[in-house]
């Protein structure tokens, strides 16, 4: 009776065994994301399990703006999660919370031939920890009624800031209620007074040189405000001055300087009757005597070092890196980071405005951000003191001398 | 009130004249928002303000509908705000009672470290409170979004100062008379502060309808998602949707506009029950 | 803080016992989900932990480190400042509100209604507007201008009267907070004190001075002791109306608490910033329980 007992228990334990390594292991991970992907990913999460039946892909999605609160409590626990620069990668790269991924690319012989470009920029001591699944790309936007109205023919092609500063001069009209401004700026708390400075290669402000054209591109937009052809920085302040697709949408402005995404924005306002304006794209300008640029920035996406299933979760982002994932993104309206003559034909394919769409991806891209983890604290610093330079409370020399002293201070000294 | 002197009069006439100015001070941020609800994007910020929509757009409010799912988070809202404030009046109410009307060692040093709790910034127990929701299984649950709002030391403090008002003799009375404390709470002590309980409940369902942070970092899926966290989607990496969070909002605070007058009811019962003719 | 009564020490015994039964459910709830984190909290102030694996015991070199820091300092103090503005006069015009409010005058609730709209109107459209309010030609100005100031201030666009304009938002928005625990205070004030006081030949003001604040002084006290906490740790409306500037003009500690952990990664730092915040708030709170025998009237 004993034996018959032992008999049937073992036949069970067999059993068992052997289904469970017949069937894939089911496989549930946990991918942290912010609101504004949402619906990117769950296409794209839906492709791939169709592909992997046994894989379960539970993704978080928060509110942008705290997207990184969040991550910083749960990182630990997921597998996979995005961000949304190169910096926050080296910041968690230096926390530990990433996996190198080189060993599981090779044993993979994973094609990165689309993306080498932005992986080359994002390794860190020579090794790969993240994988790009989009990009940005700056233009310059444009109301076409403001340029016609005043009679100037409209930007194209290859110019530099000298000519955005003169042709915002010569846009610029009127008074109180019917005030036409030829530039529009942001408010004094946001970062993209820098932009001018990136387009000359300067991103990090931890280095003297990078700062000192900063602190040029903050004196450029400021001179904008001086001559009268944007707004007065004092007049931006808090969140007025944050909604510049809003603000751009009154007609009152006729040229700007942002990303790719807000094409969508307008587009979108436009089609439900939040603003009617007739607008087209330009490149961004460079500086008398610099080669034609524009920066962007990529969004990647990153292996916990704490997964159990290293494998699986590097398969998914590998997949939503790839070619194959970027015919989705593409028909997204994202502009994905893999790249190749497909993926610009595809892009302007059957977009009917902006007319000059094409600018948004056959330009030169130079990341906008180091991969450094020290970029945020510092980047924080030069955002309050040029905040002050900007409000015409400090002069540009303090300015910079004080970023100076507080980047070495409560950032290179701090850790 | 019989108000017949002229001196009555003017002094009338001069507190309408503040009640007034005061609620217009009041109001308007509110109206802003009400009336911003109404517009399309390129009205909100126009220059010079007006307060009016020049063309209405009411579908911003379908718009909420439609890109987010408005009516659930307003189920797990309440459900959230109702249990948490059931809790939280029915623990702090106990705990007020022997901090006010008992005798017990370390009393004070208790009510301290109560005090204490409340001073410390929740930017810095939020990462500790999410590891302790995990490591209790509560992660992603509106079980454990109840149990953190249900024992804020708030309610303990703001009833125990109620009930510190009643005076001793009340229930040394009904001490006498044999009374045990369960009975002198609910028939003598909760019935005398019905107006600080009104106000708890108020002021606990408008801190719990609200909060973003906790349900923020505690909550994963977004079928379990609260208003706040659903509302805050509309402010996206590049740009903000002030039209539909001005929407949203205006919905989202018609149960709390509800609960507090409501609650002005209430107010007037406590004078009552106090034996005061009215 | 209370009358103690005279009694025996089985009595004694049994109101201890009653006590814990009625502690129980909230002190466990309150030790686990409060004060456990508050420990913990303590813990990371004395390491170095980044919020990930690294987590090395540093003793109190974080706390030493913090008094060197001139963004520390600088938030301590615009703390300080804020706290000692906006405490006194909220509380004040949240009595002033409360008196009003509990008039029995036709239409009343009304009113009591509208003074509370902005605890409950969003703090992003309150930003909104009273960054409009505050622009500088905005309502406020152009009533300035008509007094005649020739050079009103630019408000939240200037480092000298940033934190004013935050102060003035917070006033607005807390009296109202304020009021409404006042206006149950009120509310629980037996009108046998006031009809003693008339035949004493007690005016309004004198009955006002001699029943009113005394009988209300325990939630008085409630308030101003919440209020300041709250006060020190303000952040929700540094977010909606500046972010900390101009420069770091209007930089609090919830706000520098809230940078250095959760942009810089420093979280033993940050928590060391929190409890030095703890302290202050401790001794203010010690003095005000210390005061409060010689004005509140239990």
């Amino acid at each position: 009776m004993r034996k018959l007992l032992a008999l049937v228990l073992a036949v069970i334990m067999i059993a068992s065994l052997t289904s469970f390594s017949l069937g894939e292991e089911k496989v549930t991970l946990n991918f942290q994301m912010w609101s504004d992907e949402q619906e990117l990913f769950d296409k794209l999460i839906e492709l791939y399990t169709a592909e992997h039946p046994n894989v379960t892909i539970n993704m978080t999605c928060t509110p942008s703006n705290d997207y990184g609160t969040k991550l910083q409590a749960v990182v630990g626990d997921a597998d996979m999660f995005g961000i949304s620069s190169p910096p926050g990668l080296a910041e968690y790269v230096n926390k530990g919370a990433v996996l190198a991924l080189d060993d599981l690319i090779a044993e993979k012989q994973t094609d990165l031939s689309g993306i080498e470009g932005i992986v080359d920029s994002i390794k860190i001591d020579d090794k790969v920890y993240g994988l790009p699944y989009k990009t940005s790309s700056w233009v310059v936007y444009y109301n076409k009624d403001l340029f016609d109205a005043a009679g100037i023919a409209y930007p194209e092609g290859d110019w530099t800031w000298e000519e955005y500063f003169e042709l915002a001069g010569k846009l610029t009209s009127g008074e109180g209620s019917d005030k036409i401004y030829g530039s529009l700026n942001f408010q004094p708390t946001s970062m993209w007074w820098r932009v001018p400075g990136n387009t000359r290669k300067a991103t990090n402000p931890l280095n003297d040189d990078e700062l000192h054209a900063w602190m040029e591109a903050a004196a450029y937009c400021k001179s904008l405000s001086d001559a009268g052809y944007q707004p007065l920085y004092e007049d931006m302040a808090s969140d007025a001055g944050a909604d510049y697709a809003g603000n751009f949408l009154q007609g009152k402005y006729a040229m700007f300087y942002t990303g790719d995404w807000a094409i969508e924005m307008l587009n979108t306002a436009i089609r439900n009757g939040d603003g009617q304006i007739n607008y087209d794209i330009a490149p961004l300008p460079h500086w008398e005597g610099d080669e034609p640029v524009t920066v962007g920035a990529a969004g990647l996406l990153m292996v916990t070092s704490t997964t159990k299933y290293p494998e699986i979760a590097y398969d998914f982002i590998s997949f939503c890196t790839g070619a194959e994932a970027s015919k989705t993104l593409l028909a997204m309206d994202y502009f994905p980071a893999w790249q190749d003559e497909n993926t610009i034909a595809t892009y302007c394919e059957g977009k009917l405005a902006p007319e000059h769409i094409e600018y948004i991806v056959n330009q030169t891209i130079i990341s906008q951000v180091p991969c450094d983890a020290l970029y945020n604290p510092a980047a924080n610093i030069c955002k309050e003191e040029v905040s002050l330079f900007l409000l015409d409370e400090q002069d540009i020399e303090t300015t910079e001398e004080n970023c100076k002293a507080r980047i070495l201070e409560e950032v290179v000294n701090a850790k | 009130m019989k108000t017949k002197t002229l001196g009555n009069k003017i002094l009338l006439v001069l507190i309408l004249i503040i009640l007034v100015a005061l609620a217009a001070a009041m109001l308007f941020p509110f109206i802003w928002m009400v009336l911003g609800s109404f517009k399309p994007k390129d009205e909100l910020f126009a220059v010079p303000m007006s307060l009016l929509p020049v063309r209405w757009k009411p579908s911003n409010y379908s718009d909420v509908f439609i890109k987010i799912p408005f009516a659930k988070y307003y189920v797990n809202t309440a459900k959230v705000a109702i249990f948490s404030t059931l809790g939280q009046v029915i623990t702090c109410s106990l705990s007020a009672y022997a901090f006010a009307k008992l005798q017990f060692k370390g009393r004070d040093a208790l009510f301290m470290l109560y005090l204490a709790t409340m001073m410390i910034p929740y930017q810095v127990t939020m990462i500790p409170q999410y590891e302790l929701i995990r490591n209790m299984g509560l992660l992603d649950s509106h079980l454990g979004l109840i149990l953190l709002h249900c024992f804020s030391p708030f309610g303990v403090f703001l009833l125990r100062q109620f009930m510190l008002s009643i005076p001793d003799s009340f229930v040394e009375a009904a001490r006498i008379e044999g009374a045990s404390d369960t009975t002198i709470l609910t028939r003598i002590v909760l019935p005398l502060s019905t107006s600080a309980l009104a106000t708890l409940v108020t002021l606990k369902f408008l801190d719990s309808w609200n909060d973003y942070t906790a349900p923020m970092i505690m909550l994963s899926s977004k079928m379990k998602y609260t208003l706040q966290l659903g509302l805050r989607t509309f402010q996206q990496e590049f740009g903000v949707e002030y039209t539909l969070i001005l929407a949203g909002t205006t919905m989202s605070l018609i149960p709390i506009l509800i609960i507090y007058i409501f609650a002005q009811n209430y107010f007037i019962e406590g004078i009552a029950a106090g034996g005061v003719k009215g | 803080m209370m009358q103690r009564k005279k009694s025996t020490s089985a009595y004694m015994r049994s109101q201890r016992k009653t006590a814990l039964f009625f502690l129980l459910p909230n002190l466990i709830g309150f030790l686990l989900f409060v004060v456990y984190p508050v420990f913990r909290a303590a813990l990371i102030s004395l390491t170095n932990w980044n919020g990930f694996k690294q987590m090395d015991f540093v003793g109190f070199y974080n706390y030493g480190a913090l008094f060197s820091d001139s963004t520390f300092r600088i938030s301590l103090n615009n703390t300080l400042l804020y706290t000692i503005v906006t405490v006194p006069l909220s509380i004040a015009f949240g009595i002033l509100m409360a008196l009003l409010m509990n008039m029995k005058l036709p239409g009343i609730k009304v009113f009591r209604t509208i003074y509370f709209l902005p605890q409950i109107t969003s703090m992003i459209a309150i930003g909104l507007v009273w960054s409009l309010v505050l622009a500088k030609y905005g309502p406020l100005n152009q009533i300035l201008i008509a007094l005649g100031n020739t050079n009103p201030p630019k408000w939240i666009s200037s480092t000298k009267y940033a934190l004013t304009s935050v102060e003035i938002v917070s006033i607005w928005r807390s009296m109202g907070y304020n009021a409404i625990i006042l206006l149950a205070g009120l509310q629980g004030i037996d009108a046998v004190l006031y009809e003693a006081a008339k035949l004493d030949g007690a005016n309004a003001f004198q009955s006002f001075l001699h029943v009113t604040i005394p009988m209300l002084s325990p939630t008085i006290f409630f308030c101003l002791v919440t209020q300041m906490i709250s006060s020190f740790k303000v952040f929700d409306i540094i977010i909606a109306m500046t972010q900390g500037g101009p420069g770091r003009a209007t930089n609090v500690l919830a706000y520098f608490v809230y940078n250095k952990s959760f942009v810089d990664s420093r979280f033993g730092y940050a928590s060391a910033a929190a409890f030095i915040m703890f302290a202050i708030i401790m001794v203010f709170t010690a003095i005000q329980f210390r005061g409060q025998k010689k004005w509140v009237n239990y």
